[in-house]
C-alpha cells in the first residue's frame, strides 16, 4: 500500500500578516509558500473574508481581492477575537473568534492543495510574536474545529524558533554564538544566543542585548545601525548573525555591513527565519518526541526538570514528567506508576542551569489502605503558565484484586 | 523496596482468568503479586500453556516463556515456572526471593490437609469466601482428629467465612466448636465476639460465664464492638444503612 503523504507545517500567525511553509524531505528543510503563484513574497494579510449568501470564506490575498469585487463580509482583527473570545454577526449567523480563526485557517492551508488539512498534516507548529495562553488556547480551539488532534498542534515562540533554525544548520554557524537582529522600521532589537557546554547536557542561552532606534534617514539610520551593533558585540565574533524582518536595507547600510562583516563571516537576512524554524519543529515532532540534545533556556522554556525517582525491573530509574528546556506549551506527561509501600509521591525539581535539586511531597490522603505494589496511580502533569505545573493524580486500584477507588488528588507546583 | 515502580509491560485489555479464585489479571504486576502472595493458589491455571501465550501475545514476554516452559513438563516443578518470569522482571529482591523459592518448595512437599489450609487462608484474605468455606471443610475431612490444633483453626476459618457471608448463628457454633476442641485466649475472645454479634445481651452473659470469660476480655470485646460501630455506622439513628451496606457486600462477595 503507498504511503499517504502527510506535510510537517510551520505557520506563522500575526495579527497583520501571516506565513506557511513546509517541509520538504528532498531539499531536507523548511520552504515557504509563496503567497500566490509565480510570486516570491510568503507573507499575506490576517485577513478573512466570507462571500455573501454562501458558505464560501477566503483567505490572505484573496480576502483583499474578494472584499473589492464581491458581496460579503471582512473579517478585522481576527486574532484578537479569537483570543478574546468576542463574536461576530455574519449573515446572520453569530461566530465566536475561535470559529472565525478555524475558517481563516482552513482557508489559508488550501495552499497545501488539500481542503482536508486535518489529514494532510502530520504536524503544525504555530508561532507568532506574541506568544501566550490565550494566543494558544485560541490556535488549539480553532485547528480542533478543522479535525486536528491535540497532538498534532505545536505553540512556539519565535526564540524557540530561532533556536531550533539555527541548530538545523552546521555546527559552524553556532559554535561560537548567534547574533539576532530583529529590524524593523522604527528600530533594531538584538539578543545573542550562547551555549555553555560546561555541564551536560549542553545548555543554550537567548539573553537580549538591547534595542535602539533607528531614523528613516538612510545616512542617520545607518550610523545608528552601527553604533549600536559595535557596542552589542564589543568587538566579539561570532558564527553567524542573522537579519530578521524588514527593516534593513543594503542601500542604506554603507558602514553597517562592514560592521556586521567584521563580527561574523556567515550573516543571512530574511523574512522567514522564525516560521522555517516553526516548520523543522514540527517536523521533528512528527519523526519522533521532538527530544533535544540540549537545554534551551527561551522565553517559554521550562527553567526546572520535573522527575520521581522510582524503580524499573530492579534498576533505579528516573520517570522524567517535565524537562527543562521543554517549551511549556508542549509540556506535560500522562502515566502511570505502581506504589511501593508509601502513601505519598514525591517530586524532583531539578533546576537550570545551577542544578539544584528540592524534592516536593505530594500526600495522597485517603488513599485505600492496601498491601505494597497494589496501587496504580495515574499521574497527569501540565503547565498552567510559565512557572507552574499542575499535577493530577488518581487511584487506578490494581486490576479485581484491588478495585480503583478513583480517588483524585491536585496540585499545583511552583517549578522555579 | 522502592517508593514507586515502573510499570513497562502495561495493562491489557483481554484479561487473564484465573477460575479458582474467579480474578482477572490485566497486568504482568497483577500476576506477579498474586503469584507471590498466595503461592497456595498456584494450580492449573497457572501451569498452563495458554498462560504462557497470553504473557507472549500481551506482553511480548516471547523469550521469558520459552525458559518458563520448562516448568511445564511432566516433571516441571512451579518454582522453574515462575522463576523466569520473577527474573525478567526483578519483582523481587534476591532476599525475597529467597524466601518466596523456600515457600513454594514447603508447599511443594507439603500434606495435602495443609495445603489446603494455605489456600483456605488465602482465599479468606482475598475475599473469597464461599470457597474458603468450602475449602476449610473438605481440609477437616482430611486432617486426622488427632490434631486437634490444626482442626481448630480450619474450623475457625470457615466460622469467619461464614460471619462474612453473614451466616452469625452458624458461624458463632464454630467459633465454639474450634474453642472447645483446643482452646486458646485468641479462640476464646473470637468466640465471645460472635456471642455478642449472634445473642440478646443476657444470653450473652450468660455463656461467657460459662466459658469464663474475665473482666479483662468483656472490656475487649465491648471495645472491638465500638470501633465495629464507629467504623461501619457514622449516624446510630439510622442503622439501616448498615444493613444495607451488610447487603450489599454479602451479594458481592458471595456472588448469591
Amino acid at each position: 500500500m503507498n504511503k499517504v503523504r502527510t506535510y510537517a507545517v510551520g505557520f506563522e500567525l500575526n495579527s497583520d500578516t501571516s506565513q506557511i511553509s513546509i517541509y520538504s524531505e528532498k531539499e531536507k528543510d523548511a520552504i515557504p509558500l509563496p503567497s500566490k503563484t509565480g510570486s516570491t513574497e510568503g507573507r499575506f494579510p490576517t485577513a478573512l473574508f466570507k462571500r455573501a449568501g454562501s458558505d464560501e470564506w477566503f483567505a490572505g490575498i484573496e480576502a483583499g481581492y474578494y472584499e473589492h469585487v464581491e458581496k460579503g463580509t471582512s473579517v478585522r482583527h481576527l486574532l484578537t477575537k479569537a483570543e478574546s473570545g468576542s463574536t461576530q454577526l455574519i449573515d446572520g449567523k453569530r461566530y465566536t473568534g475561535q470559529e472565525l480563526l478555524a475558517e481563516y485557517f482552513r482557508a489559508a492551508l488550501r495552499m497545501l492543495g488539500t481542503e482536508d488539512a486535518a489529514s494532510a498534516v502530520s504536524r503544525i507548529c504555530v508561532t507568532g510574536r506574541t506568544v501566550h495562553e490565550a494566543f494558544a488556547d485560541a490556535v488549539h480551539q480553532a485547528l480542533s474545529l478543522l479535525g486536528f488532534k491535540p497532538e498534532q498542534i505545536l505553540i512556539a515562540a519565535y526564540d524557540e524558533c530561532f533556536y531550533r533554525y539555527v541548530y538545523a544548520q552546521k555546527p559552524e554557524l553556532w559554535t561560537r554564538g548567534s547574533l539576532l537582529l530583529e529590524v524593523t522600521e522604527d528600530d533594531v532589537t538584538a539578543s545573542r544566543m550562547t551555549e555553555y557546554r560546561v555541564r551536560k547536557p549542553a545548555y543554550v542561552k537567548m539573553e537580549e542585548l538591547g534595542q535602539a532606534a533607528l531614523p528613516r534617514d538612510a545616512s542617520d539610520r545607518d550610523r545608528a545601525f552601527s553604533e549600536a551593533v559595535r557596542e552589542w558585540t564589543g568587538g566579539k565574533s561570532f558564527s553567524s548573525i542573522f537579519l530578521s524582518g524588514r527593516g534593513f536595507g543594503r542601500e542604506w547600510a554603507k558602514e553597517s555591513l562592514p560592521i556586521l562583516m567584521k563580527s561574523s563571516s556567515k550573516i543571512f537576512a530574511g523574512d522567514n527565519l522564525y516560521l522555517k524554524g516553526a516548520c523543522l519543529i514540527a517536523e521533528k515532532f512528527a519523526e519522533g518526541n521532538g527530544a533535544d540534545e540540549r537545554i534551551f533556556d527561551g522565553s517559554e522554556s521550562l527553567k526546572a526538570s520535573l522527575s520521581i525517582d522510582a524503580s524499573d525491573k530492579g534498576k533505579p530509574a528516573v520517570l522524567t514528567l517535565l524537562k527543562a528546556g521543554e517549551n511549556r506549551f508542549l509540556a506535560g506527561t500522562e502515566c502511570e506508576l505502581i506504589l511501593g509501600d508509601v502513601s505519598f509521591l514525591l517530586f524532583v525539581l531539578t533546576s537550570y542551569p545551577d542544578g539544584k535539586r528540592r524534592t516536593v511531597r505530594m500526600d495522597l490522603d485517603g488513599l485505600p489502605n492496601r498491601p505494597p505494589r497494589a496501587t496504580r496511580i495515574g499521574l497527569s502533569v501540565k503547565m498552567t503558565d510559565r512557572t507552574h505545573a499542575a499535577i493530577h493524580a488518581t487511584d487506578l486500584g490494581f486490576g479485581d484484586l484491588y478495585p480503583a477507588s478513583m480517588k483524585e488528588w491536585h496540585s499545583v507546583l511552583e517549578l522555579v | 523496596m522502592a517508593y514507586y515502580e515502573l510499570s513497562r509491560t502495561g495493562r491489557t485489555t483481554r484479561p487473564y482468568y484465573l477460575s479458582s479464585v474467579g480474578l482477572n489479571l490485566y497486568s504482568v504486576e497483577e500476576l506477579l503479586f498474586f503469584l507471590h502472595r498466595h503461592p497456595a493458589l498456584i494450580d492449573e491455571d497457572i501451569r498452563s500453556e495458554k498462560l504462557l501465550g497470553w504473557l507472549a501475545e500481551e506482553f511480548g514476554l516471547t523469550h521469558v516463556t520459552y525458559a518458563m516452559r520448562r516448568g511445564l513438563t511432566k516433571d516441571g516443578d512451579t518454582t522453574l515456572l515462575i522463576l523466569p518470569l520473577m527474573r525478567e522482571m526483578s519483582y523481587l529482591t534476591p532476599g525475597e526471593l529467597n524466601s518466596y523459592l523456600k515457600k513454594l518448595q514447603t508447599l511443594d512437599h507439603a500434606s495435602k490437609e495443609v495445603r489446603l489450609k494455605m489456600q483456605a487462608e488465602d482465599l479468606y484474605s482475598m475475599r473469597r469466601y464461599g470457597a474458603a468455606e468450602d475449602l476449610s471443610r473438605e481440609a477437616l475431612e482430611t486432617a486426622p482428629l488427632s490434631e486437634r490444633g490444626f482442626r481448630a483453626s480450619m474450623l475457625t476459618i470457615e466460622a469467619a467465612s461464614r460471619m462474612q457471608l453473614l451466616m452469625w448463628e452458624e458461624a458463632a457454633d464454630l467459633f465454639r466448636e474450634a474453642y472447645e476442641l483446643h482452646p486458646t485466649a485468641e479462640r476464646k475472645l473470637r468466640l465471645l465476639l460472635a456471642l455478642r454479634l449472634t445473642k440478646p445481651r443476657e444470653r450473652y452473659e450468660e455463656l461467657a460465664e460459662e466459658i469464663g470469660a474475665d473482666d479483662e476480655q468483656l472490656k475487649m470485646v465491648r471495645e472491638k464492638i465500638e470501633e465495629a460501630y464507629a467504623a461501619d455506622l457514622p449516624d446510630p439513628d439510622h442503622p439501616e444503612e448498615l444493613l444495607e451496606k451488610y447487603c450489599t457486600l454479602y451479594h458481592e462477595e458471595s456472588g448469591r
